[in-house]
Formats: structure tokens, sequence, C-alpha cells
């Protein structure tokens, strides 16, 4: 086990960066997840560390050693690819000591290493097939086998359950997670996925363009994300981002069109000026629904455009000062298509971000 | 998918020209088992009287197992070095270097060179080597060909980038790696360079002439010539003497024939 350090690290090619000067501490045995969008930079993080990659500028220690000029078999990592990376013609058992035979030269202890792997995994009765005579969970666990018979300092995954269907992403995910429990190596993971950024996790990196929008726990990320692009990344649908503007002429408010929220005291003090154009921020979870003619002051009429029946909720979408928005409320509630509501928002939840910066107030 | 039936106006160019092609391979062997006048007219399609003695006049009139051996022994030589060479410059040629381009531009630029042109200071290195007159001497020329390392790269190309990597995480030496990991996945390109290599080097003629002092160490192509000056009217055991030197060839073909066919598309579409 080992704690990795990055500082500076930036990746050019030509005259594109990749990467543009990260700095982040993971902790011995902290299982980290790097998310974001197509091209924002944490595939070629995470090869960086691998060693798969030249590092442009920057450093990275693994442990006390600093690793930018060492080869990556000399780094005492693990990954497991994105397509698993499995030798078609090797069986199972010879896929998974492949590696180790060059560094072990036990026989005895290569075979106890890798039926405790198997042990682990569920692979013992597969370990005389080919890849290509298992299903996509079985080769994903043949990938992890590979790497924890290792035993190395850090395990690196690149996108691994990207390839699988939704009800195996489900199930390898959660093995990901009992196999961080049990082997409590330091984990560093990449998705695109945020759902599996939010399961996985202990602290969540947020990269955008290169850079790190935000890192923290997924409990940060979702309630208090730092900028209006955190905000609409974490969350399944994401967080409703109205455009709005300050309104101090008599208490705080923020106003959108007709319609105005009142701003809590907190809130007030770090909404700026009256007339400033913000961001209002608020998870779909976070509505009461309402009567057509509720009396309650902090109300937004609507009409529902679409309901979703999620079965353990429903969905509704409606627009509010011409952007979409998205409502979560109890499956219970019948509502109807069409259907003209009041939505009494949580203020306590509100986030509010400078709609030019998008930064959080 | 096209239906079978769709093929037929295809078939019914592709038969006739088919047969059109075998025909002088038919020619041959007719001729090798009748001894029938070539020039014979009207031609008789099917072979008449049909017998094995210019085989035998061929087997026995020139050390015919002597050759045939030593083309073997040659061929095989070029083979493993072709493999080997060839697969190990194809690697090198899918990492990402300084000057690679240029290398490459050298290596279109060499293919362009005729052989007849190297063959004096080709020569010379082979008597400074000490393998004038030997089976080595006449295999070298064939260790590599470039056509065969391009190959290879665009077999190795195909391959996920991921396989030679996480050989190389887990400490696998890069001559495992091409041994074990990209090789075993290369099998077209090796069928091709199976195939190229045994038809370039068993057909060989100007370079064993060239090095080759004594009967003992001939191949095949020198063998036919020396047949061919001992006889006058040979004209049958000389198409037996044909059919069997072609045999090999024809039998690593069929052998190789799917991956051969697999291995020179490599790279021209994706997937």
């Amino acid at each position: 086990m080992a704690e990795v350090r990055i500082a500076g690290l930036r990746k050019r090619y030509g005259s594109v960066e990749a990467v543009r000067g990260i700095d982040l501490d993971i902790a011995d045995g902290e299982f980290i997840v790097l998310v974001g969008a197509s091209g924002c930079g944490k595939s070629t993080t995470l090869r960086m560390i691998a060693g798969l990659e030249e590092i442009s500028d920057g450093e990275i220690w693994i442990g006390d050693r600093l690793v930018n000029e060492l080869p990556s078999k000399e780094r005492d990592i693990a990954m497991v690819f994105q397509d698993y990376a499995l030798y078609p013609h090797m069986s199972v058992y010879d896929n998974i000591s492949f590696g180790l035979r060059y560094r072990i030269s036990d026989r005895a202890e290569i075979k106890r290493r890798v039926e405790q792997a198997a042990e682990i995994l569920g692979l013992t009765p597969l370990l005389d097939r080919k890849p290509r005579q298992l299903s996509g969970g079985q080769r994903q666990r043949v990938a992890m086998g590979r790497a924890i018979v290792r035993d190395p300092l850090v395990f690196l995954f690149d996108e691994p359950l990207s390839n699988l269907d939704a009800k195996l992403r489900v199930q390898m995910r959660t093995e990901i997670k009992r196999l961080h429990n049990r082997v409590r190596t330091t984990f560093v993971h990449v998705t695109h996925d945020q759902v599996e950024a939010m399961t996985l996790a202990d602290r969540i990196v947020l990269m955008r363009n290169g850079e790190i929008e935000q890192i923290g726990t997924p409990d940060e990320i979702y309630s208090t994300p730092k900028t209006a692009y955190v905000a609409s990344f974490i969350g399944a649908p994401p967080m409703n981002l109205i455009p709005a503007i300050v309104d101090r002429s008599a208490k705080p408010m923020v106003r959108f069109g007709e319609v105005s929220l009142p701003l809590s005291d907190a809130l007030s003090a770090r909404a700026g000026p009256d007339g400033r154009k913000v961001t209002v921020g608020l998870r779909p979870e976070h509505f009461v629904t309402l009567g057509p003619r509720s009396g309650a002051s902090a109300s937004l009429p609507i009409k529902v455009d679409v309901v979703e029946p999620l079965g353990s909720d429903t969905l509704l979408f409606f627009s509010l000062a011409g952007v979409e928005g998205i409502a979560r409320v109890p499956p219970e509630q019948a509502v109807r298509q069409g259907e003209r509501m009041m939505l009494e928002p949580n203020l306590d939840r509100i986030v509010l971000f400078d709609a030019e910066t998008g930064k959080a107030l | 998918m096209r239906s079978r039936n769709a093929d037929w106006p295809v078939h019914l160019i592709l038969i006739p020209v088919s047969i059109l092609m075998l025909v002088p391979f038919y020619w041959v062997l007719k001729t090798s088992i009748t001894g029938e006048n070539i020039f014979a007219y009207p031609p008789s399609i099917l072979p008449s009287d049909p017998h094995l003695f210019n085989y035998v006049e061929a087997w026995y009139s020139i050390p015919f197992a002597t050759y045939f051996i030593n083309s073997i022994l040659v061929v095989f030589l070029a083979i493993v070095a072709n493999i080997l060479i060839d697969a190990a410059a194809g690697y090198a040629l899918t990492f990402h270097f300084r000057g690679k381009r240029l290398i490459m531009l050298i290596y279109l630029s060499c293919m362009m060179i005729p052989f007849q042109a190297t063959i004096i200071p080709a020569y010379l290195i082979t008597v400074n080597l000490g393998l004038v007159n030997t089976l080595l001497g006449i295999a070298l020329p064939h260790f590599s060909h470039i056509i065969l390392i391009f190959i290879f790269k665009a077999s190795f190309d195909a391959l996920p980038r991921s396989l030679p990597e996480a050989a190389r995480m887990d400490g696998v030496p890069e001559w495992r790696i091409l041994l074990q990991v990209m090789l075993p996945l290369a099998r077209p390109a090796i069928a091709t360079s199976v195939v190229l290599t045994f038809i370039w080097s068993w057909n060989d003629f100007l370079w064993p002439l060239i090095v080759v002092r004594d009967d003992d160490v001939s191949t095949l192509p020198l063998g036919l010539a020396r047949f061919l000056s001992y006889f006058e009217d040979t004209t049958a055991a000389l198409y037996a003497f044909v059919v069997m030197a072609l045999v090999p060839g024809i039998l690593v073909f069929f052998l190789a024939q799917r991956q051969f066919i697999e291995g020179l598309t490599a790279g021209a579409r994706k997937g």
C-alpha cells in the first residue's frame, strides 16, 4: 500500500495540452475516482500514473519514490484496462499467472497466488478456459485477478465497467467495492459514469478540460458543488440550473421572470448586490408538489410537460424561466401530463452560482 | 449479406477464368505422365497411357533428393529468420520514436532497389563471412524482406494496444511480449511470411548460382538448370521435375491459405 502524490502534472501533445497542471494527494488505501466527460484528461492522468504516457511536466510520487522516470514495471502498480487486455490465446490460469512468472520464480507460490485470487473472484472453475469462452463479467474478473495476484502498491482501473451491460455493471461495481474493502490498497479508478463515481469513491476528482474542477467526498460533490458544471455533471437527473437575478427591492430574493424565491440569510449574505445575474441550483428531489392554487409564499407555478414514472419515484419535466426543469416526486403522487401545479422548493438546499464564472457563491 | 444465388453471374465469369489459369499446370502434369509431344495437333485433352517413368528418370538422372533437401533446408532457415527478424522489426515500428518516419522511408526506398544491383556487395559480405558454398550463404539474403516487416507491423498495429501495455506493466521483457503475446496473435502475418519466403527462396536461381560451387549444396533451381544441360530431349522428364519441385509449395500454400489471405489484407480495414 502507498499514498500517491501528484504535483503540477501536465501532458502536452504538440500544441494541445491534455492535462493542465493538476495537484492531487491520494491517501494510503483510499479509493479515488477520476470522473469527467470524454477528453477531460482523466485517462491520460491515469496512464501517466501507470507509466504508459510520458509526463510533460510535474511530479508523480508513489509512496516515497518519485516515479517520473521509472518504467511501468518498476512502479509496483497493477492496472485493469477498459478492454480487459486478456491474452486471447492463453487460459484464465495463464492470463493471471503470466506477469507473475517474471517476478516470482517459485512455481508453487505462483500457483498458490493464482488459486487464492481465483477463489476471491469466483474463477476457480474457469481456470482452464480461454477468454473467448467467458462472459463479459467473467472476463472482467480475470482482469481483476491478474491485478490482485501482483499484490501491488496501487490498483489502477481505466473505465473497467464501460463495456458491460447495465445489470452487469451494477454487479461488477459491487465486486470492485468488495475487493477494495478486502485488500484495502490504494485504488485509482477512471470513469465517465457519475453513478459509478458516487457509489465507489471515498473521494471524487471531477475533471474538466485537463483541470480539476472539484475534489471531495461524494456527498460534498453532490450537495455543495463548487461550480455549475459540477452541479450539472453529478446527479441523475442533474441539478436544475435556472438563470435568475438577485432582487433586494424588498427582502432578499432571486427572481426568474414573474416568479421569485426568498433567500436564506446565509445565501443572501453571499448573493451580492441587487440586479446581479446568478444561476439558481436545485436538485430534483428538493421539491414538494402542492395543489394548483397553493398559498405558500415560496412556490413555483409550473405546467407538467412530461411525466416519467421510474417505479421508485416519478420525474416531472417542466419549463421555468425558459429552461427545462425536473422534479422528483414520490410514485404514489398521481400527476398527469399537462397538469398545472405549484412546486415548493426546499429553500435551505438552494445553491447559487455566479452566472458569468459558474462558481458557487 | 448477399445470398448465394446472387453470386452466380460472378461465378459464371470466375469459373472459366480459373480453368483457363489451370490449363498450363494441367498441361505440365499431363505431359509429365505421358511424354506426349506438347506441339501435337490436335492436342489431346485427356492423358492416354499414363506412367511414372519420367519421374523415375528425373529422380535418378540427377541427385534430385540432395537438391530437394538442400532447398528445404534453405527455405527453413529463411522462414525462421524472417519470422524472427521481420516480426521484431515490425514490432519496433509500432512504437513511437524519433526518426521512425525516416526509417520507414528508408525501408520503402530500399524496396525499390533490385536485388541484382546489390549482388556484388552481397557476394563480398558472404565471402567475408566465409559462407560461400554453404546453405547458410544461400539463405542469408532471404533472412529479411522489407514487405514482410510492414505486414508484421500492420498485424501488430491491429491488435489492442492494451495487450503489450498490460504485459509491460507486469514486468514482462519486450522480447517475451513479442514472442508470447504479439506473435501468437499475428498468425495471418506469420502465414504470409511463410508462404512468401517459401516462394522467394524456393524459386531463387541467381543468388545460388553465384555462391554455390558444388553439387552437394545445390538447390532445386540450380538442379533444374543442370538437368536441362545434361539432356536434350527431356520435355517430359523436365515436366516431371517441375511437378516434383512444385508440390511442397502447393502444400505450404494450401496449409496456410486462409491465414495468408487474412495477412495480406491486415490493416486494410477496421475491426
